[in-house]
């Protein structure tokens, strides 16, 4: 990064960042459009809010529909929040390529994908048993791995991809679809990106890269040991049994992982600053408990009583062995506060995944709830003419919302209105229009923050 | 109020803030055209607000958090999108007004922060470049002003140290 020499002028040069003039001017005149177009409503309007303001409403988004601003976009108002969802569909190469600008090969690959279809894209998501999964595991991850040049790039691969494996024996368990054949071809790829873990972790710190490998180390354990609980309660649970010796090889490579690096610290050497080491260790464990706990705050209400409890008591243990850790260093035995802060970001990180797994499979159980509440807010907004006409749409689009529902949940945040009544609108069919303005009004009335 | 008073404080706050939503549109979605877009979103949601007759406390905050909520749209109907219905329903890139030089060199600040966590790019944007207090910060993106605080200090320890190196 030789481009900027130091914070404050970074910062500058993120100033620097503006709308261009010409944007400026055609974006002014947009707005100062739109803000004519929508005027202030009259007292009118507002003493009959009910069909006297839907009816202008209305008849103002058919003709707002059909105009178009210069070289703008067409600004449809009854389409106010569809003209967002068009928003993904404008990035595609552009922004896939300027957004993984790593270097010119990964562009060219990028492209080679793209061109030769979007499967290898497509295969991103699919799980053992699936059409897709083998190009995933066997082309995408390929590529992946020949785009990682050094030691410590392939070992935080391979540590994701021991991730990636956990995460798709979980979803398959959770589905109860975790056949032993799976549960098989799951274990003997986890294998594989373990072994590769451990020997590029090895090899980085043989390059005197001690952070990187006990950072590979301490990430793939925690995985490691928080899948296996996890997929231990679901194996019982939901899948037959089917991974039993999957989670016993989880454990085993726990296991190995958790003495690779005891060996490692045993060798540390006087040559590294084990002190300053500790010190910047200790922060960075205090830094993580703080954050998981907050998240903990934040999923309290979306997770059950126990799931809390649980994640509560795995989060108290990493504070535990934090306060050992500034003990041992306040003794001045760095090597031992070194360990135990490692120790005390491996937990949090437990944690961590623990409060994250719980609440996506908390989350399907939840997902009907939500639906109801979009129906009960869309039907007390509209006039009983068009509610259930409305309340149709929705039920055939229930799938879809749901699916959405569920991601939302899953990254842990409550959206406003905003987010919510979207997904509503682009559900609803063009020829519902009475819907979609009224469902508009409502993007207004969610606003309030 | 009147249309006209309305529309002049909206015009204004567009002035105002019109670079600075746009710089936070570019640090979620990393290009121009589409950063111009969703600005030009955020103001029109805005004006509902304003005509509604809503009462404004801090615009500021208002139009981040709009845009904020607009961004985690777009990431979720990003994932939802696979590549393939964007190349067949033609939407191609567009040309934007801003020139190649431009982008290239808007794409070089981004890149400097392109691997530090998503919340860690837009707190310290928030923070260094537009002086927004934590407080302001953590309601705008819905977090615990702790969490902004640690993220602000983790994040401006990060990039020091990548453009030290």
């Amino acid at each position: 990064m030789k481009q900027f020499n130091d914070t404050t002028e970074y910062f500058d040069k993120m100033k620097d960042m503006k709308l261009s003039e010409s944007s400026r001017a055609r974006m002014e005149n947009s707005l100062k459009e739109y803000a004519n177009f929508y005027s202030v409503k009259t007292s009118d309007q507002r003493s009959e809010p009910g069909v006297f303001a839907g009816k202008g409403e209305r008849h103002r988004a058919r003709i707002f529909g059909s105009f178009t601003f210069g070289k703008t976009k067409p600004v449809r108002v009854a389409v106010d929040s569809r003209s967002i969802q068009q928003v993904p569909q404008r990035t595609s190469l552009l922004t896939f390529i300027t957004l993984r600008q790593k270097s010119m090969t990964a562009a060219l690959i990028a492209i080679v994908l793209i061109a030769g279809g979007g499967t290898s894209y497509a295969a991103e998501g699919s799980v053992p048993g699936e059409l897709l999964y083998s190009v995933k595991t066997e082309v995408n991850e390929n590529i992946k791995s020949a785009l990682a040049l050094s030691h410590e790039a392939e070992a935080e691969l391979q540590a994701a991809l021991v991730a990636e494996r956990l995460e798709e024996a979980e979803e398959l368990a959770a589905e109860g679809k975790l056949t032993a054949e799976h549960a098989a071809e799951l274990s003997a790829r986890l294998k594989e990106h373990y072994e590769e873990a451990q020997e590029e972790s090895a090899e980085a710190e043989a390059d005197g890269d001690f952070e990187t490998s006990a950072n590979v180390r301490a990430s793939l354990e925690d995985d490691l040991r928080a899948y296996a609980d996890i997929l231990a309660d679901l194996n019982t649970e939901v899948s037959g049994n089917n991974g039993t010796s999957l989670i016993s090889d989880i454990e085993a490579f726990a296991e190995a992982t958790a003495e690779a690096q005891l060996n490692a610290t045993a060798t540390i050497d006087t040559t590294i600053d084990i002190m300053a080491t500790a010190d910047a260790t200790i922060v960075k464990a205090d830094e993580l408990i703080a954050e998981v706990s907050a998240e903990l705050e934040r999923a309290e209400a979306k997770l059950s009583e126990d799931a809390y409890l649980r994640a509560g008591l795995k989060l108290n243990e990493a504070v535990d062995m934090q306060t050992e850790a500034k003990a041992s260093f306040a003794a001045d035995s760095y090597k031992a506060a070194f360990i135990a802060a490692q120790s005390a970001i491996s937990i949090a990180n437990e944690a961590e995944s623990m409060i994250q797994s719980m609440l996506r499979l908390d989350i399907e159980i939840g997902t009907d709830i939500n639906i109801d509440t979009d129906l009960i807010d869309l039907g007390v907004m509209e006039d009983s003419e068009t509610e259930t006409e409305v309340e149709g749409e929705e039920a055939g689009q229930s799938g879809s919302t749901g699916s959405a529902e569920t991601e939302e949940g899953a990254s842990g945040e409550t959206e406003a209105g905003v987010g919510v009544d979207l997904d509503t609108d682009i559900d609803l069919d063009t020829d519902v229009i009475d819907a979609e303005v009224e469902t508009n009004t409502s993007v207004n009335s969610g606003l309030q923050l | 109020m009147k249309q006209e008073e309305l529309e002049h404080i909206f015009m204004e706050s567009f002035s105002d803030y019109g670079d600075a939503i746009f710089r936070f549109c570019m640090v979620k979605v990393s290009n121009v055209e589409l950063a111009e877009d969703m600005t030009q979103e955020v103001f029109m949601r805005y004006w509902q607000y304003l005509r509604d007759g809503k009462e404004m406390t801090n615009t500021r905050s208002l139009l981040y958090t709009i845009a904020n909520n607009m961004a985690k749209d777009w990431y979720k109907r990003k994932k939802a999108t696979s590549l393939d219905d964007e190349l067949e329903s033609g939407n191609e890139p567009q040309d934007t007004d801003v020139g190649p030089e431009t982008s290239a060199a808007y794409a070089e600040v981004l890149r400097a922060i392109e691997d530090l966590e998503p919340g860690d790019k837009e707190v310290l944007l928030l923070t260094h470049v537009e002086g927004l207090p934590p407080k302001e910060i953590a309601e705008v993106l819905g977090e615990s002003a702790n969490v902004i605080s640690v993220r602000i200090n983790r994040a401006t320890k990060r990039l020091k140290q990548k453009l030290e190196t």
